[in-house]
């Protein structure tokens, strides 16, 4: 039987956080077994195709844009198997697209589906899909790259970003590859579709990697991830490290990537495997990875929602994010977020502050009485702090660190709640003692580390 | 300096080299890529016993620096006409400015009819105008342009991912945890010119009007902030080194947000450019130790319409400069130093939409009290010979990197050569020192 303690950590990692009545039913399980149920790619709730607010005409290509933003924080505060939108998470800062280029909000759904729908897939296939969609081919730019004209922005970041990492290669290397790479295009009409033209390929023959030979784009993929065992193990723990660096913490040690590496490898690069060892490790466990890594403003936004129940429509997050340093679809580049220190500036921060205090806490206060906002958590903390028990102010303090899924407080951040409640109780009953506390819980240390 | 080897810095690159094939990329969008881009540098953690925000006040010997972005690339040969160049009027019968309307400096060159008080304060002589500004071989992307200006690195290997204020910051001390010796307003995030290796500058709010942290007034309200503050007061929050982190950071939202309140005008002008040079004088006066500011004004990018347009944007250009030294105090004004860049100069020969495509060679204003006025630079020839063969653009005869060399050694007192990578010649702008 998992620890609680465990249980919570591993579904903040792997999903938004747990309540504290999931954490109580998975600890009945073991760790492997709940990972087990984690790792299942049948995609869950079934995927609508598109999304509805696709076909509604009224809207413009910037709604289309901040509505994808929405349904997807909706998806991912709700999802019963949430390692899946996390997970597309993680590709989509892995394999970025920014919709400030690609232009079309439905080009970057259908490359979001595909994160989802393979991204607990086979790496390579992943891969080859990903290449050849409008969004990373207008992305990349590989939508203009023709014979005797080529562009090598992809067929770089195919080896230096996405695939090996750098020094991997040779700028020989990527010329041939963007060569190979010529006349995967996209439709000349309505720039949305895939399209091969031969007469603009470039048949060679080029040498790659000391082979010389008349390489297709494909064929590229292949000989990295599957002929060539070098460049194919040199993927491998490309991968495992930066998987690693997003879930558990950044830097890890070399055995670790090692050993994760040669299970990926092993299993021909096959995602379920891999992570299944990686959330299985004792590392994973460990002191350092429960205090490694701070939550991202998608993470953070994602367990506000989860926790109050609250639907993005609700919130309009997205119009905060950017200022916090984090938009949807709007990776800062093709490299895409780093992690920890990049979330904690100050004026990123002072986002967070205003997102909580404007929007969060007015919903709740409901001042509208509106019966479709859940106002429990308002409500339970005025029953808790206008009872007559002497440990009203610590019971308020716990549970609200319940409610927003904080099972392990440590003790300044429970003093300091205590003190704040209790100051704020200054004159008998008052509507900010509830909201200063959940205010200071959203923000509090414990809930901005991930 | 990072090697080239990081895969940060590699990222910058690429970051900064995107072709302009997508108009949906605009102008801001590529400030705000570049802006979060250099949020990815790597920074040491914030040590628990420095205080973050509680920058050194200025002493009276020290020197302000306002970067003033024209976004878009600013059309130079209309704000700086070259009336000698005979060219210059056959190839923009429409929109090129005739002798008989620029505020003319000398035989040669006029100003803008719409600097009018830019005029006034040349003529008072401090406003140095640099012609021929720019880079070779040059580069037509707003992206890529842009980020040369913001690298500002002329050393061997590229600090792609600094900028050159940013190292300048990097020298001066508590480099890492100083994070008010550089603001940009305006924009949406830091931009790379402000991010150094450890030093890095802040993004301020147009308005503090009703953000967390500002009003005390509301007993409640101050509960919560004294609350937030509360996490950081033990030093430690027993959550290891990202929540002691986050938690300092916290803090910090509200020790910045008390400190700058005060600094913003009641009455905010109605032009937006003007208003952050107004709110540039304010955080002036209040002397919050800040050393460089960068403002924006945006919309350059005129290839269509540009009598209109441009003359709008000098109108707002000329208000806005006006503005800054006018409410700054005057014990302060002759501590700073404007200086006006763009990514490029437009091209020579007028489009079919009555505006212009994307140029080369630039002009800078450099402008306060201690500026030594005059021309500098040179005007490179628009005589057909002396055009590209491609679109007709002349050659930049003033590297940008000069600019920077001689604002960084003769006004911010610092190693230029450290900063840029490499010695550039000075160029005499600067009169003298306060």
């Amino acid at each position: 039987m998992a620890a609680s303690d465990d249980v919570a950590h591993l579904m903040r990692r792997a999903g938004f956080g747990a309540t504290a009545s999931e954490v109580a039913a998975m600890s009945a399980m073991s760790i492997p077994q709940i990972v087990a149920q984690l790792v299942d790619d049948v995609v869950t709730p079934p995927d609508t195709n598109p999304p509805a607010f696709f076909s509604d005409p009224n809207f413009q290509e910037w709604e289309y844009d901040y509505k994808l933003q929405q349904w997807w924080l909706d998806r991912m505060a709700t999802s019963p198997k949430p390692l899946q939108e996390k997970l597309t998470l993680f590709w989509h800062g892995h394999l970025c697209s920014q919709n400030s280029k690609v232009g079309d909000a439905k080009l970057m759904y259908d490359q979001n589906k595909l994160f989802r729908d393979a991204g607990m897939g086979n790496f390579r296939s992943l891969i080859h899909t990903m290449s050849i969609q409008p969004a990373m081919l207008h992305y990349l730019d590989n939508a203009y790259n023709t014979a005797g004209d080529a562009n090598e922005n992809f067929a770089r970041e195919l080896m230096e970003l996405f695939t090996l990492g750098v020094n991997q290669y040779s700028q020989a290397d990527v010329a041939a590859a963007a060569r190979a790479w010529t006349g995967y295009n996209v439709d000349d009409n309505d720039r949305k579709q895939f399209v091969f033209y031969p007469n603009r390929h470039d048949t060679g023959p080029e040498v790659f990697m000391g082979q010389s030979r008349s390489w297709t784009g494909p064929g590229i993929i292949d000989f990295l991830l599957t002929e060539n065992t070098g460049t194919k193990m040199v993927a491998a723990k490309f991968i495992v490290k930066k998987l690693w660096t997003f879930f558990a913490y950044p830097s890890p040690a070399q055995n670790i990537i090692d050993e994760l590496a040669q299970v990926f490898y092993n299993n021909d690069l096959e995602m379920k495997p891999l992570l299944t060892a990686l959330f299985n490790r004792a590392e994973f466990y460990s002191n350092a990875a429960k205090q490694g890594l701070v939550r991202s403003p998608t993470e953070w936004i994602a367990s506000i929602m989860k926790y109050t129940g609250y639907q993005a429509t609700e919130l309009n997050p997205q119009w905060s994010m950017p200022d916090m340093g984090q938009q949807l679809f709007e990776p800062p580049n093709v490299a895409g977020w780093k992690s920890n220190q990049y979330w904690l500036n100050a004026s990123a921060l002072w986002e967070r502050c205003d997102f909580v205090a404007n929007s969060v806490i007015n919903h709740m206060f409901n001042w509208n009485n509106d019966p479709n906002v859940n106002t429990t958590i308002r409500d339970t903390l005025n029953t808790i702090i206008g009872s007559n028990s002497p440990n009203r102010f610590v019971d308020a303090v716990d549970y609200a660190l319940v409610s927003f899924g904080i099972f392990n407080v440590s003790p300044n951040t429970r003093r300091c709640l205590v003190a704040a409640v209790t100051r704020q109780w200054h004159n008998g009953w008052d509507q900010r003692a509830w909201a200063n506390l959940v205010m200071l819980v959203v923000l509090s240390p414990e809930f901005n580390l991930s | 300096m990072p090697a080239l080897t990081d895969p940060d810095v590699v990222a910058m690159r690429d970051a900064l080299s995107y072709p302009e094939t997508n108009q949906h990329f605009s102008r801001r969008r590529f400030l705000q890529a570049t802006a979060v881009a250099g949020g990815g540098v790597a920074m040491g953690p914030m040590l628990s016993h420095l205080e973050a925000f509680a920058a050194p006040p200025l002493r009276t010997n020290d020197t302000i620096l306002v970067l003033v972005m024209l976004s878009g690339g600013n059309d130079a040969l209309n704000m700086v006409v070259p009336h000698n160049e005979s060219n210059y009027h056959a190839l923009r019968p429409t929109i090129g400015l005739m002798p008989n309307e620029t505020l003319n400096i000398n035989a040669n060159v006029g100003l803008h009819p719409s600097l009018v008080k830019l005029k006034a304060r040349y003529d008072a002589g401090d406003v140095a105008v640099v012609q021929g500004i720019g880079y070779n071989p040059p580069d037509f992307s707003h992206f890529t342009s842009m980020g040369y200006w913001m690298q500002g690195w002329g050393g061997p290997a590229q600090p792609y991912a600094t900028g050159w204020i940013g190292r300048y910051l990097d020298g001066l001390p508590n480099a890492a945890t100083e994070s008010l010796y550089a603001v940009t307003l305006n924009t949406n995030g830091v931009p790379l010119h402000l991010v150094g290796n450890q030093g890095r500058g802040s993004a301020l709010p147009m308005s503090v009007d009703g953000r967390f942290g500002v009003d005390r007034g509301n007993q409640d309200d101050a509960r919560l902030f004294d609350g937030l503050a509360s996490f950081a007061a033990a030093g430690q929050t027993g959550l290891g080194r990202w929540g002691d982190t986050i938690a300092q950071s916290h803090a910090q939202v509200l020790r910045l947000a008390g400190r700058i309140a005060p600094a913003y005008p009641q009455n905010p002008n109605s032009d937006w450019f003007a208003r952050q040079m107004e709110l540039v004088a304010g955080l002036v006066n209040h002397n919050l130790g800040i050393r460089v500011f960068n403002v924006t004004l945006d919309g350059f990018d005129t290839h269509t319409n540009q009598l209109q347009n441009h003359a709008d944007l000098m109108t707002s250009l000329d208000a806005g400069i006006e503005a800054l030294f006018t409410k700054l105090n005057p014990s302060w004004a002759a501590n700073v130093v404007a200086l006006t860049f763009s990514e490029f100069g437009r091209r020579v020969q007028e489009n079919d939409g009555g505006g212009t495509d994307h140029g080369t060679s630039g002009a800078a204003f450099v402008v306060g009290p201690r500026v030594n006025g005059g021309v500098y630079g040179a005007q490179p020839s628009l005589a057909n010979n002396s055009l590209d063969d491609w679109y007709g653009n002349p050659s930049a005869t003033v590297d940008y990197h000069s600019v920077y060399a001689t604002l960084l050694q003769k006004w911010l007192n610092a190693d230029d050569k450290q900063v840029l990578g490499k010695n550039y010649a000075q160029l005499g702008f600067i009169g003298s020192h306060p």
